[in-house]
């Protein structure tokens, strides 16, 4: 009996003291976690609405995004120029592929990029480093950036009869990026009214453009700064849903 | 058995990829780049060296009976608080190893080391097992890491030393794809394995015959 209680109590100690150590470091940690994968999401946003940052636009983050997620917007003298938002595609070869996409005021692609995927290495893993293939899923063939309008470009796949290359050895995980960018298009084609005009220097209107989710743990923590180093003075949008690759990691 | 023997046997005579043969879970699937294994190697070396340390200190605190169970706990606490930290402050390589940190829980070597070692021993040599075995993961993990990288991507560390020496040659360098995935590990590492044997067997007879 008195074994029992022994046993009994050192492990109930030794779980106890584990879990105040962890509490502890996962308050400790929680904010640079966040603040990695949010300059993560933004670089990707930067990455994709380069063409229209060129000529002196800043990226504003704003709530509104598809699913709650985050939306980037590309604002030069109070107008916005483009577009950047997460895709995420649940139909790859291992796991969720995860991207941002950049589209300009006319839904032209203006750039994509995989931010977080678990794609075989050197096969799948090429959606994200092969520089030829991620060209040829902003331009067609003759120049043209492409949209989602079926006369410009198919988005599916060769195989499947449309006008997306595969890459050797892996068609999934193509065929899973291509159907992200085309929901991503149809996302901006649905929402572009509204995108294009609502967006004005006036927070509230700004959150009408969807619904944004609050999130205590950010703005707990207080928000991280949510512009880039070259970034007009626009009101920041209060409640920021958190960036889409928080929940891709973690699941 | 000094301290010095405790920490460099781990090393080589009785590493524990080549020759305990210990954690194949982690040796196997992270070792595609030399990178991957060099961080897989550090994560592992901390989380051993600091349950080590913890497990010696409450070795006639543990009843033997529940030994096992406490153990777990105190390898996956110091697993979690690696996961954390890497994904705050390294997120960059806690994205490449990301499933695999977690997989430190299970990691044999560790509860092993635990278990035979320094549950039986002072805080001193079972730093020193500690630090030896985890080191000693981590040269493994790096031999097969850049001998995988170096057939499979033409690199070791991300520097193209192969692709450019064949391509200074003038040949063109063809990635030996298969060596970056799954069955290039079990390949490499059969190869460094029997080589390795094949060594220690002639270093053996050597003194014994001379």
């Amino acid at each position: 009996m008195n074994d029992l209680l022994k046993m009994t109590l050192v492990l109930t100690l030794i779980c106890v003291v584990a879990a105040v150590a962890l509490s502890q470091v996962y308050r400790v940690t929680k904010e640079p976690i966040a603040v990695a994968l949010e300059a993560e999401a933004k670089e990707a946003a930067a990455t994709v609405l380069g063409p229209v940052l060129s000529d002196g636009a800043a990226v504003d983050k704003r709530a509104g995004g598809p699913d709650g997620a985050a939306l980037y917007v590309a604002v030069k003298d109070g107008q916005p120029q483009g577009f950047a938002f997460p895709v995420v595609s649940h139909k790859g070869y291992a796991g969720d592929i995860g991207g941002m996409l950049g589209v300009d005021t006319e839904g032209r692609v203006l750039g994509y990029k995989v931010v977080q995927h678990s794609e075989t290495p050197g096969l799948g893993s090429h959606i994200q480093t092969n520089e030829a293939w991620l060209k040829q899923l902003v331009f067609c063939p003759d120049g043209e950036r492409r949209t989602l309008d079926s006369k410009n470009t198919d988005w599916r796949v060769k195989k499947d009869g449309g006008d997306i290359d595969a890459l050797t050895g892996a068609t999934i995980s193509p065929r899973a990026v291509t159907g992200s960018i085309k929901a991503g298009l149809e996302w901006f084609a649905e929402h572009r009214a509204e995108l294009t005009g609502t967006v004005s220097p006036n927070p509230v209107e700004a959150q009408d453009a969807g619904p944004p989710t609050p999130n205590p743990k950010l703005e707990e923590g207080g928000v991280v700064d949510q512009k880039l180093p070259a970034a007009v003075a626009l009101p920041k949008v209060e409640k920021t849903p958190p960036p889409f690759t928080e929940k891709t990691l973690t699941e | 058995m000094s301290h010095v023997q405790e920490f460099t046997k781990g090393l080589l005579r009785e590493n524990p990829v080549f020759k305990l043969v210990l954690g194949m879970c982690p040796t196997l699937a992270v070792t595609t780049s030399a990178e991957n294994g060099i961080g897989m190697g550090l994560a592992s070396t901390f989380v051993l060296v600091c349950s080590n340390v913890l497990v010696s200190l409450l070795r006639n605190v543990i009843p033997a009976k529940v030994r096992i169970p406490a153990f777990i706990v105190i390898i996956a606490s110091f697993v979690t608080v690696v996961d954390l930290t890497m994904n705050a402050y390294f997120h960059q390589l806690h994205k490449a190893l990301g499933l695999f940190i977690p997989l430190i829980v299970v990691n044999c070597i560790i509860l092993g080391r635990a278990e035979a070692f320094a549950s039986k021993n002072k805080v001193t040599p079972a730093i020193a097992d500690g630090l030896g075995m985890g080191i000693g993961f981590t040269l493994a993990l790096f031999v097969l890491g850049s001998t995988r990288e170096l057939l499979g991507s033409g690199s070791v560390l991300g520097v193209p030393i192969l692709s450019s020496l064949i391509g200074a040659i003038g040949w063109d360098f063809k990635q030996v794809i298969v060596m970056i995935l799954p069955p290039g590990a079990f390949i490499a590492l059969g190869v460094i394995l029997s080589i390795i044997n094949a060594v220690s067997k002639r270093m053996t007879k050597a003194p014994a015959s001379g």
